[in-house]
C-alpha cells in the first residue's frame, strides 16, 4: 500500500509540475514579447505583429486550460453525464468522415469483417459526444503518428464486450515510455517533430472508464502501434459457446 | 442438416484464422456447421496424475480467456451459419485411432494451417496432428497463415490479432 500512496505523490507532483510548465510556456511567450517591444517606441507593423503573437499564446493557452479543466471533470465527477444507447459502427463511421474532412491527407479503413449484421448487438450504453471525442483523439493519433499512412479501425462484439482496435504503421511507443503514456502533459521522446499537447490520451482514459470499458494500448518503436478499446455491449450474453 | 467441420488448432488466436477463413471463403451460406476444435494432447503417464484428470481440465489448461473472447468475436459474425462449436483432444498414437475420431465425429472436411507452433508455456503438452491429418484420406485444406511473431506473446493482449488477415485475403 505505501507504493500506491508513494506513486499516487509522485503522479501528482509530476501532474502538478508538468501542468505548470505547460501553462508557464505561452506566458513566457507574452511576457518576452510585450516586454521587448516596450523598450522602445516602434513602427505600427510591429505594433500590430507583437499583438498577434500575443493574441496567439493567449489562444495556446486558452485551449490548455479548457482541455485541463475537461480533463479534471471526467477524471473526477461523472454524474451529470448522460448515458444513451449509441451504435459503435455508426458512431466509428462519424469519426472517420470528421477527421478525413478536417485533414484530407488522413486514410481510414474501417473494417468490417468481422463485424456482426445484428445491429442489435452493436449498441453500448454511452454518451455519445464523449465516446465521439474519444475515439477521434485514438484516430487521429493514429494519423497523425504514422505520417498519414493507412489506420485500420476494426469492429468486433463479443459475449460481453463490444472490441475495437485502432491499429497503425507509425512511429510507435518506446517500450520503457509505454507506462507513461497516460501521464498529462507527457509526450513521449520520439514525438518531436509532431504537434501535440499531451493532453488526448488521459482524457480518452477518463472517458473510456467513465464508459464502464478498457483501453490498451501496445506498440514496437518504428513499427506501429495497437490501441484496443472494450465497451461493454447493452445485448451481454452468458451462454457458454464452446463445449467440452 | 449440419456438416461437421474439424479444424486443427494450437489454441493460439493466429490459429482462429482458420475458422474465420473457412466462413469467409468455403462455407455455404445455406448450410449450418458444426466446428470442433482438435489438437494432439500428450497424457501423462503416471497413473496417480490419470486418476484426476478429465478433459474439460485439460481443455481450460490450455485455452484461455482469450482465445474464448476472440472466437466470440467469430462466432458473433457467423451466427447465422454456425450450428455448434465443440472442442476435442486426440490423445491417441496411431493413424488408426485418429481415423476413427473422424469416424465418430462424422467429419467431412478437416482444416488447418501452416502457422502451428506447439511448443508454448500454455501448450506445451500438445502436439502437431499434421501428419496424420494428411494421411487420413479426408479432405482437407491448409490455409496459408503468418507464423505468430514469438514477442507478441509478452505483450498485454493479443485479442485484436483476431482482427488480422491472413495473407490471402489481402
Amino acid at each position: 500500500m505505501l507504493n500506491r500512496i508513494e506513486a499516487s505523490f509522485e503522479i501528482q507532483n509530476n501532474f502538478v509540475s508538468n501542468a505548470s510548465h505547460e501553462l508557464r510556456t505561452p506566458l513566457t511567450a507574452i511576457i518576452g514579447e510585450a516586454d521587448v517591444t516596450l523598450s522602445k517606441i516602434r513602427t505600427p507593423e510591429e505594433y500590430i505583429e507583437t499583438i498577434s503573437i500575443i493574441l496567439e499564446e493567449a489562444d495556446k493557452l486558452d485551449k490548455k486550460t479548457k482541455a485541463l479543466l475537461f480533463l479534471a471533470q471526467t477524471g473526477f465527477n461523472g454524474k451529470t453525464v448522460e448515458f444513451s444507447k449509441v451504435r459503435i459502427d455508426q458512431l466509428l463511421w462519424d469519426v472517420k468522415e470528421i477527421i478525413e474532412r478536417i485533414n484530407s491527407n488522413s486514410s481510414i479503413y474501417l473494417d468490417i469483417s468481422l463485424m456482426p449484421d445484428d445491429p442489435m448487438k452493436l449498441k453500448v450504453l454511452a454518451n455519445e459526444q464523449l465516446l465521439h471525442l474519444a475515439f477521434t483523439n485514438i484516430v487521429s493519433n493514429a494519423c497523425k503518428y504514422s505520417d498519414y499512412k493507412t489506420v485500420r479501425v476494426s469492429i468486433g462484439v463479443s459475449n460481453a464486450n463490444v472490441i475495437v482496435v485502432i491499429n497503425d504503421q507509425g512511429i510507435g511507443i518506446p517500450e520503457k515510455e509505454l507506462s507513461h503514456i497516460y501521464d498529462t502533459f507527457y509526450r513521449a521522446s520520439n514525438t518531436k517533430n509532431y504537434e501535440g499537447y499531451g493532453i488526448g490520451l488521459p482524457l480518452t482514459r477518463n472517458i473510456i472508464r467513465m464508459h464502464k470499458g478498457e483501453i490498451l494500448v501496445y506498440s514496437e518503436e518504428g513499427k506501429g502501434t495497437t490501441v484496443q478499446v472494450k465497451l461493454p455491449a447493452i445485448s451481454a450474453s452468458n451462454k457458454a459457446s464452446i463445449t467440452f | 442438416m449440419k456438416k461437421t467441420i474439424l479444424v486443427h488448432t494450437d489454441f493460439s488466436l493466429n490459429s482462429l484464422n482458420t475458422v474465420k477463413v473457412f466462413f469467409e471463403q468455403y462455407a455455404q451460406k445455406s448450410e449450418k456447421y458444426e466446428i470442433v476444435f482438435l489438437t494432439g494432447y500428450e497424457l501423462s503417464n503416471s497413473i496417480t496424475e490419470l486418476l484426476f484428470i478429465s478433459k474439460s481440465k485439460i481443455v481450460q489448461s490450455i485455452a484461455n480467456q482469450e482465445f474464448f473472447e476472440a472466437f466470440n468475436i467469430i462466432k458473433n459474425k457467423f451466427e447465422s451459419q454456425l450450428h455448434s462449436t465443440r472442442i476435442e483432444i486426440f490423445t491417441g498414437f496411431g493413424q488408426t485411432s485418429f481415423n476413427d475420431l473422424m469416424k465418430l465425429n462424422n467429419v467431412s472436411q478437416i482444416f488447418t494451417c501452416n502457422g502451428l507452433t506447439f511448443n508454448r508455456k500454455f501448450n506445451k503438452n500438445c502436439f502437431d496432428l499434421t501428419k496424420l491429418i494428411k494421411k487420413s484420406g479426408y479432405d482437407f485444406i491448409e490455409i496459408e497463415t503468418q507464423k505468430e511473431n514469438e514477442v507478441n506473446y509478452y505483450l498485454q493482449s493479443n485479442l485484436s490479432r483476431v482482427f488480422e488477415g491472413t495473407p490471402q485475403l489481402h
